[in-house]
């Protein structure tokens, strides 16, 4: 008898680790991690070029992860793609004259959405929108534009 | 030569040795529902149970936990190396998440879990039908399917889904260890990387789905080559050489067809 | 053989028995009957089917012709879960003992009481305790098979076979491969269980002191075939060279020593 719930203690321990491994990971290396741990809020930006940003890449202010995209959809009327973004609400102090651009991780790496804090006193709110963004510089127009020397900086926001 | 095409006209079809692997298939699928309708969910089944999770998954503990942390320091060292060149090295956690999560650590996991768990399991078996305690069992009116094979293969489809946790848990810190206390990357980059990287739902659960199938594959060969082995000590060595190799190739070549399955 | 008064007694009935294994014939026409309270022995060479009888008698396989009737049910027509409950009846000691290797030799004792009764943990010491006891070995109840003596190991699992106090109950070969001490207190045990516990034992063995020793009634089978029946007193006074050959052991007779083959002379002209 004795042996037996050693054997059942044991067994317990052992599907009770498997449970702890299975929380450290989900939430410690996957992308459940830091949205359950705290909460977010949400902010959009429209852009008219956004490159090859993909939903769940990071959004960052100065360099430090601040927060993710969470979906990219694009408006039918005005043809600007709507870029909704979650921020941790540790960040909640950013002045809602933010500004957004599209840059790009290395040379080859992924696009990032990078914000610059304004000087306003506002602060952004759940469900604000940002005015101030620059597109995604897409190589190939770049070249173009460097090849052919045309006068297009206008068209270009 | 009139003999011979006497004993071939007599041989029972489907007997010969091509066809075997497709018998083989359907003998273990038949096994496998024998198997499932004697689940009980009596508190006494659940005992005998929890019992052989004991035996099959503790033991394959420290060889589970060894081999993540070394796969996650050569997955960390490797990947390392390559992405200094790109200038990315702030990815190592990516890398060796979606690389584990998905494939590596399910697989890995399972071979591991074969070599270990699935052949003491069989020789296990195999060794009661040889000294006669399944024939022991079934005088005594009771069904050694349902008391001695079913707890094992349950035991494995709850074991391997753990062990696997804990191989993919020991990786990612093989490589934390490996990538931040010995590579200097910050640990908020690595950690911040796999975050926004790796999916909860197309990754990580995915590959647990993965180990269920790989552990009902692993236990149902490893129970089906034990109960069906030649009860001498020869049978039960080949049973187990057996369990081994059919259940490394299952599991590679299942891995594939959920992999392309799930993509 | 088939006494009319007898036959209200007889637990065990086999007629015309056949069964083959591949093409090769193991047991060919056996017919059979145990009488209630006797110790019955089968007999003949190794490899000739008996153990085949056994399993024929509990259920194991079905025979292709012939039926096997047990306290009056037929074997071969019962439903798995009567013949479950006809198993209770019957305890079996198999080869090697085949203990449990995990099991302790209480909890070897006590798993068909577990599995069949509803007794409480209590009243299941009492019997385990009480069958342990029977066979000298209660002070090894808490040990494991591994520790346990050939001989021991053989007791144990004759505890384990009348746990369940059976009507009928089969030995297969219970004193193969024992020293001799062992294999006298089995013996005693096989005829005192037999009697203080109003059983009816059938033994397989291949030994002729075995038979000498235990019991009331032998079968002789030979080439799948019953050679000779009766007691032991007429089996060795028994005509037939077959039977003569087998009971004295002489090496060759009816029972060839030489494996059939061509003759010698021509198969060492033949060697290449």
């Amino acid at each position: 008898m004795r042996t037996s719930h050693t054997v059942e203690f044991t067994s317990g321990l052992f599907m009770a680790l498997g449970l702890a491994a299975l929380v450290f990971l989900a939430f410690q290396s996957t992308d459940a991690g830091g949205v359950l741990r705290e909460g977010s809020y949400r902010i959009s930006a429209r852009f008219g070029n956004i490159g090859d940003l993909k939903p769940r890449a990071p959004v960052s202010v100065g360099g430090v992860t601040v927060g993710s995209v969470e979906s990219i959809e694009l408006d039918g009327d005005s043809f600007e793609a709507v870029v909704t973004m979650k921020i941790s609400t540790r960040y909640d102090a950013l002045p809602d004259d933010t500004s957004a651009s599209i840059f790009t991780k290395g040379v080859l790496g992924d696009q990032y959405v990078s914000l610059e804090p304004g000087g306003s006193p506002d602060v952004l709110a759940d469900g604000d929108s940002l005015f101030i963004t620059q597109s995604a510089l897409v190589l190939e127009n770049l070249i173009s534009k460097y090849l052919f020397d045309s006068e297009e900086e206008e068209d270009s926001e | 030569m009139n003999q011979n095409s006497d004993q071939a006209s007599k041989a029972p079809p489907f007997s010969g040795p091509r066809s075997a692997p497709i018998r083989h298939i359907g003998e273990a699928g038949i096994f496998l529902f024998r198997i499932l309708a004697r689940l009980r969910f009596s508190p006494r089944q659940w005992a005998e149970v929890m019992r052989q999770t004991y035996f099959v998954g503790i033991r394959s503990l420290v060889i589970i936990m060894t081999g993540g942390l070394f796969v996650g320091l050569v997955l960390a060292l490797q990947t390392y190396d390559v992405l200094t060149d790109f200038g990315a090295t702030e990815a190592v956690g990516t890398i060796v998440g979606k690389s584990l999560y998905r494939e590596l650590g399910p697989v890995l996991a399972a071979l591991l879990f074969a070599g270990r768990a699935g052949t003491s399991i069989t020789a296990e078996i195999g060794l009661m039908k040889a000294t006669e305690q399944l024939d022991a069992l079934d005088l005594m009116a009771i069904d050694p399917i349902e008391r001695i094979v079913l707890p094992r293969l349950v035991a494995a489809v709850i074991s391997l889904p753990i062990l696997t946790l804990l191989f993919d848990m020991l990786a990612i810190l093989g490589s934390y260890l490996f990538a931040v206390h010995w590579m200097g990357l910050e640990q908020g980059i690595y950690w911040s990387n796999m975050q926004s990287h790796v999916s909860l739902y197309k990754e990580f659960f995915p590959g647990l789905m993965k180990t269920v199938v790989f552990g009902l594959v692993c236990g149902l060969t490893a129970v089906y080559y034990g109960y069906h082995a030649r009860p001498t000590g020869e049978g039960v060595g080949i049973a187990t050489t057996q369990t081994v190799i059919i259940s490394s190739i299952l599991v590679l070549i299942l891995d594939f067809a959920l992999s392309a399955l799930m993509l | 053989m088939t006494d009319k008064q007898q036959q209200m007694d007889t637990i065990v009935k086999l007629r015309n028995l056949s069964f083959q294994r591949g093409k090769r014939t193991v047991l060919d026409d056996i017919s059979m009957d145990v009488q209630r309270g006797q110790v019955v022995a089968l007999m003949g060479p190794s490899g000739v089917g008996k153990s085949t009888i056994l399993k024929l008698i509990t259920g194991q396989i079905t025979p292709p012709q012939g039926t096997v009737e047990v306290d009056g049910d037929c074997i071969s027509q019962m439903t798995v879960n009567n013949l479950k409950r006809f198993r209770r009846k019957v305890g079996v000691l198999l080869q090697n003992g085949a203990l449990f290797t995990d099991l302790t030799c209480f909890e070897n004792v006590a798993l068909p009481l577990r599995e069949h009764t509803q007794l409480n943990d209590s009243l299941i010491r009492r019997v385990v305790l009480g069958k342990l006891h029977a066979v000298g070995l209660r002070g090894a109840a808490e040990l494991m098979p591994r520790h346990l003596s050939g001989g021991m190991a053989r007791r144990v699992a004759l505890a384990r076979a009348i746990a369940l106090d059976p009507a009928l109950v089969l030995y297969d070969e219970p004193l193969s491969g024992l020293d001799p001490i062992s294999q006298a207190s089995i013996m005693r045990l096989i005829r005192s269980l037999n009697t203080a516990l109003g059983l009816t034992s059938i033994i397989v063995t291949h030994s002729v002191d075995e038979m000498h020793e235990l019991a009331d009634y032998a079968y002789l089978i030979i080439g799948g075939r019953i050679a000779a029946h009766g007691t032991p007193e007429q089996l060795a006074a028994h005509e037939s060279p077959l039977v003569q050959q087998f009971i004295k052991g002489q090496p060759d007779g009816p029972v060839p020593f030489h494996f059939p083959a061509a003759s010698l002379a021509d198969d060492l002209l033949a060697m290449p």
